[in-house]
């Protein structure tokens, strides 16, 4: 017998629904159907199939239960409460991975009591268990979902708010910014359009040019044939990196044709996405991340932070000292200068950060980011302003001077924090231990887990306090260095050996080094390089002789001829310091560190910020 | 009891910077006890190095140090603060490690600052595998078989006790070299001199071999007057070999017997009394032997750990909240639950739903290395997602990796890929992309038996993600009848349907 149109509608309905409560996602209809994913939604919602909220109540329904914490699912009775408040949805990370972690939690739980305190219902969106924002204390509702562009959706027509926040959970609610805007959600705080604008490569050239800043001579190479001579016309070194990739990935700084074919023929084999990216590499530039907030009127820079490593390691992976300490005042007002042209052109609404680069006097912009970056969290420990708060406060319509009537934010400006006289030093924490046989050197693609903060008055106290939270050994029993570093840096190493000399270092050096040094007056033992025959530098390792170790080669072929001694340094749990700028810093602490008798003074956050 | 008035002030330390293994998670219980603590009326004094997290916001804690975690660094603290006790149980080891050498140096005597949470002697038993193992023999229960050998023929001997297969791992070697499985007295013989070799300080840990067996965790609460409560049970998808934390999980446990389960739960409430815990979350975590229901213990963590911030988020429990709050000795049937107001802490959750947790990985960042799962944690970040069922949360938790999945699967199929060849690929150590690999091992005419056979993870799962696999298939084929739905001009509502 034929089945009428009618049943078999219903049995389409009912397909649907079920595979709907199979946890099938829009997308993966999309993919089995042949349509886009905003077609899929179309027909769900004509054939009425949304999904509703059941509470997590701890108890199976058995009792009444009042606390918003949400998940979804496809079945009859939906359990969300309604409320009228205005609310806002804030969207959190997701997973954690290397290059957006803790901190972009951090600003999702500020954004929320920021916003909760001023009077909006908070409405978290988050996947990560793991955090402090999927707490159901942190927000007035938690919806424990999937962070895509369906199961927001899906909140907004559940919740019908004032708007969405995008900008401080990392890249992954940007991601779907403009997919959920298209289909009718309201981003608070600066505009999709002009993330994207920040983010694309073309336009990022154009507002350089037109707010008359610098950034590095760059290229982009759309096939094969073009990049060596595209790589000629920057000038070498050079820093590639195929476009659309996060977090520095596969990015590589190459000095030569040699290098660069290597790193083309490896991309080749993985897959790459062309055009490919082909920027100056600043050679020992100074780079500086700067941290600002804005109300699309009035531009308030909250940080300043130089980076300790030359630039060329990404910014999560290098040390770095807030206030900045080697640039001049002029330098101080020119980065903030620029960082109020780059806010107001892109209308930032909330949070920006721009990276920049020192190189020779003159100033690079290297990156701009309009969104919440890595280090809020860190400049707000050191200034005791909450700028994740502030942010948030801005994105809903409030002012600066708003807030600073409201004593919310204080009225003193970068420039006259910095002559308090504070040091805060972060240092990132690295899981090379945990990846036998990876190569162990600090690059352009970030690959630290966490990070740790050093406050003192003095820079070398700070950067001390900041090496042992991360877990190296400053006060070894037997003091021992392995010196070993390339030609053209020996000079500086000398007035490292000499501090190191002074603090009753005993210093160990391979050939090249032990000879610069007897000619310059400092004595050394000679060790064998770990290529060598045995006993060499590896067997004074094993038998912990060495309890500090400097390791700077230059050139790719070098750098793998010492790989073997990173691995056991590291497999050790021995300090290990790879650039020169990173051993001037460590030589600055230990000096300030023996000369205090190895001993610190402690200090709360409250003591060294009383107004917070 | 009430809460404690004879304490004034409480030091509590932080985990320290996010490492593999010890990360965000401590952010979240270390500022559940601090709020917890100072809405009881207590000073609490915070360390932590970790600038990145909530716990060091100067609003969380009285006294905020953005110091080292380190017991000079501690120590230098409680000279100038004075704190009446320290709540070692918030920041994972670490706190846990700077606790106990300041108990063992005196410090803490010293200064009068009492442990509270858990004692220098159940930290330590828990901590000591010897101890743990004879503290487990004597309630009788089983543990896995291990001993540290140094020499060729106490490791002879050492084998014929534990029995073959036997896991050898060579002490400080680069990524385990000189490691494996022995299946049989020949292969031992060759391996572990081997392994004596290969390692700088000659020692080998040699153990039972567990892999493939079945793992389970309990989240167990206890308070001061010895009530104790299962938070909730969690099961590994993956099965032992693979580190919990990088395993994929689900809570409620689903293959168990109600029998089995009350066998589980009965264990856990022992090992928490005999390792004498005396208030607080732990974390108890078992094998099973597939073949015969053997059940293992393999070890208990006596603090908060990741499982707990996971049982928290899964059941609604705020598992560091009660552990801070029992801490200052006020008993389970005194605090009330926060989600329902009516019920207290010492009713034990109930949930009408399934929760998934799974790990992200981030091997791509470091070339060289093997993308291989073990026993040493390598995840970088983990994904909850929750649904109805086991194929709902499943999906859902897929599509939250951000890992271009969107579900679980489709996925590509390789054109030289045959289903001998994934069945072999399977077989070898898990990689962070075997559910891949079993959605392509269903493409490719695998059944879940073969399947169960290579990775042996439970056929209870592989049945569930079967289904989810041939419901995509067949999704596909209805193509042309589901388009065929667009044009329609009526609009349904969702009562219709159920």
């Amino acid at each position: 017998m034929p089945i009428s149109k009618e049943t078999q509608i219903n049995q389409l309905r009912e397909k649907f629904f079920t595979l709907k409560s199979l946890g099938f996602s829009d997308a993966q209809f999309a993919s089995a159907l042949g349509i886009e994913e905003v077609e899929v939604r179309k027909l769900r919602h004509k054939l009425g199939i949304e999904p509703v909220y059941k509470m997590i109540d701890t108890c199976a329904a058995e009792f009444e239960s009042f606390t918003p914490y949400y998940y979804s699912t496809y079945e009859a009775e939906n359990e969300a409460l309604d409320s009228q408040k205005e609310k806002v949805i804030i969207l959190g990370g997701g997973p954690n991975r290397i290059g957006q972690g803790i901190e972009f939690d951090y600003c999702c739980v500020h954004a929320s009591m920021a916003l909760r305190e001023a009077g909006y219902e908070t409405i978290m969106v988050n996947s990560n268990p793991e955090t402090v924002s999927t707490d159901f204390d942190s927000s007035d509702k938690l919806y424990f979902e999937p962070v895509t562009v369906e199961d927001v959706l899906a909140i907004w027509n559940q919740e019908k708010p004032l708007g969405v926040i995008v900008q401080i959970g990392g890249q992954t609610p940007l991601n779907i910014a403009e997919a959920i805007e298209k289909e009718g959600v309201k981003i608070l705080g600066t505009s999709v359009a002009q993330i994207a604008r920040a983010e694309n490569r073309y336009e990022f050239n154009t507002i350089v040019n037109k707010l008359k800043l610098n950034q590095p001579p760059s290229e982009i190479a759309d096939e094969p044939s073009q990049v060596i001579e595209k790589a000629h016309r920057v000038g070498y070194p050079v820093l590639v990196r195929p476009s659309f990739v996060l977090g520095g990935q596969s990015m590589q700084i190459v000095y030569s044709d040699a290098e660069l074919n290597n790193w083309l023929s490896a991309m080749e084999k993985s897959g790459i996405v062309w055009p490919v990216l082909i920027d100056k590499f600043l050679d020992d530039a100074i780079e500086i991340d700067v941290d600002a907030v804005s109300d699309g009127k009035e531009v308030l820079v909250a940080g300043i932070l130089e980076h300790i490593e030359r630039a060329g390691i990404h910014s999560g992976d290098s040390s770095c000292v807030l206030p900045s300490y080697t640039l001049s005042d002029a330098q101080i007002d020119e980065l903030i200068k620029s960082t109020e042209l780059l806010a107001k052109e892109l209308g930032v609404i909330g949070l920006i950060n721009v990276q920049y680069a020192f190189k020779e006097g003159k100033l690079y912009v290297l990156e701009v980011n309009p969104r919440a970056s890595r280090t809020v969290p860190f400049v707000s420990k050191a200034t005791g302003i909450p700028f994740a708060k502030i942010g948030a406060l801005l994105m809903v319509g409030n002012s600066l001077e708003s807030l600073r009537e409201k004593g919310i934010l204080p009225k003193f400006t970068i420039k006259e924090f910095m002559m308090k006289g504070l040091i805060s030093v972060k240092e990132a924490v690295l899981p090379f231990k945990k990846f036998p046989g990876c190569q162990i050197a600090l690059g352009p693609e970030m690959r630290s887990t966490g990070e740790v903060m050093g406050i003192a008055e003095t820079f070398g106290i700070a950067f001390a306090k900041a090496q042992i939270a991360a877990g190296q050994n400053l006060s070894p029993k037997n003091k021992t260095v392995f010196l070993s570093v390339n030609d053209s840096e020996k000079d500086q190493m000398l007035e490292i050996a000499k501090i190191l000399e002074s603090l009753d270092y005993s210093i160990y050096s391979t050939e090249g080094t032990f000879n610069y040094l007897k000619e310059k007056g400092i004595q050394s033992t000679i060790v064998r390089k770990a290529k060598d025959p045995e006993p060499n530098i590896l067997n004074l390792l094993t038998e912990r002789k060495i309890s500090l170790l400097i390791n700077i080669p230059k050139g790719l072929d070098a750098l793998q001829d010492n790989m073997s001694i990173r691995r056991l340094a590291i497999l050790l749990d021995l300090p290990l310091i790879t650039t020169m700028a990173g051993a001037k810093a460590t030589a600055e602490a230990l000096k300030s560190y023996e000369e205090a008798g190895r001993k610190f003074s402690v200090k709360s956050l409250q003591e060294y910020h009383p107004v917070c | 009891m009430p809460k404690r008035t004879d304490i004034k002030k409480i030091l509590v330390i932080g985990a320290g910077p996010i490492v593999i293994g010890q990360a965000c998670e401590f952010d979240y219980s270390g500022t559940q006890a601090c709020k917890a603590l100072k809405a009881e009326g207590y000073e609490v004094v915070l360390v932590n190095s970790n600038p990145a997290t909530i716990m060091t916001d100067p609003e969380i804690a009285d006294r905020t140090y953005i110091e080292p975690v380190t017991p000079e660094i501690v120590r230098l603290i409680i000279e100038k603060e004075r704190p009446d006790a320290l709540l070692p149980t918030m920041g994972g080891q670490t706190s846990l490690n700077v606790a106990v050498a300041l108990a063992e140096d005196g410090t803490l005597d010293e200064y009068n600052v009492e442990l509270i949470g858990a004692k220098l002697k159940s930290i330590k038993l828990a901590e000591d595998r010897e101890l743990f193992k004879q503290v487990i023999a004597s309630i009788g229960l089983n543990s896995a078989k291990s001993e540290t050998v140094t020499d060729f023929d106490h490791a002879l001997k050492v084998a014929t006790e534990i029995g073959f297969p036997i896991i050898l791992r060579p002490g400080f070697t680069l990524g385990g070299s000189g490691g494996g499985i022995a299946r049989n007295q020949e292969e031992f013989e060759i391996m572990v001199r081997r392994a004596i070799n290969e390692s700088p300080t000659s020692q080998v840990l040699l153990e039972e071999d567990l892999t493939g067996w079945k793992e389970f965790e309990l989240e167990v609460v206890r308070d001061l007057i010895d009530n104790v409560v299962i938070i909730c049970s969690i099961e590994n998808l993956d099965p032992m070999g693979v580190h919990t934390g990088d395993s994929i999980t689900v809570a409620p446990a689903q293959t168990l017997s109600d029998v089995e389960y009350q066998d589980l739960r009965d264990q856990a409430v022992k090992i928490i009394r005999a390792v004498g815990v005396e208030c607080g979350g732990s974390n108890i975590q078992f094998a099973i032997n597939p073949k015969n229901g053997k059940v293992v213990v393999i070890e208990m963590n006596p603090r908060v750990s990741r499982s707990s911030a996971l049982a928290s988020k899964a059941t609604g429990y705020p598992i560091a909240k009660v552990a801070a709050k029992l801490a200052v000795g006020y008993t389970l049937d005194e605090l009330p639950n926060e989600i329902t107001k009516t019920t207290t802490a010492a009713f034990e959750p109930s949930i009408d739903y399934v929760v998934t947790k799974i790990p992200r990985f981030a091997f791509e960042k470091f070339p060289g290395s093997e993308a291989i799962l073990g026993t040493q944690m390598k995840s970088v970040g983990e994904v909850m997602a929750i649904g109805r069922t086991f194929a709902e949360s499943f999906q859902k938790a897929m599509r939250s990796l951000e890992k271009n999945t969107i579900g679980f699967g489709p996925f590509p199929i390789p054109e030289n890929l045959t289903k001998e060849k994934i069945l072999i690929a399977l077989s070898k150590p898990p990689s962070p992309d075997r559910i891949k690999m079993i959605w392509q091992s269903f493409a490719l005419g695998a059944s879940i038996q073969e399947i169960n056979q290579v990775t042996f993870i439970d056929l209870w799962f592989l049945a569930h993600l079967e289904i989810l696999y041939k419901e995509y298939r067949e999704l596909e084929n209805m193509k042309e009848d589901f388009l065929g739905l667009k044009d329609l001009d009526t609009n349904f509502t969702l009562t219709s349907i159920i």
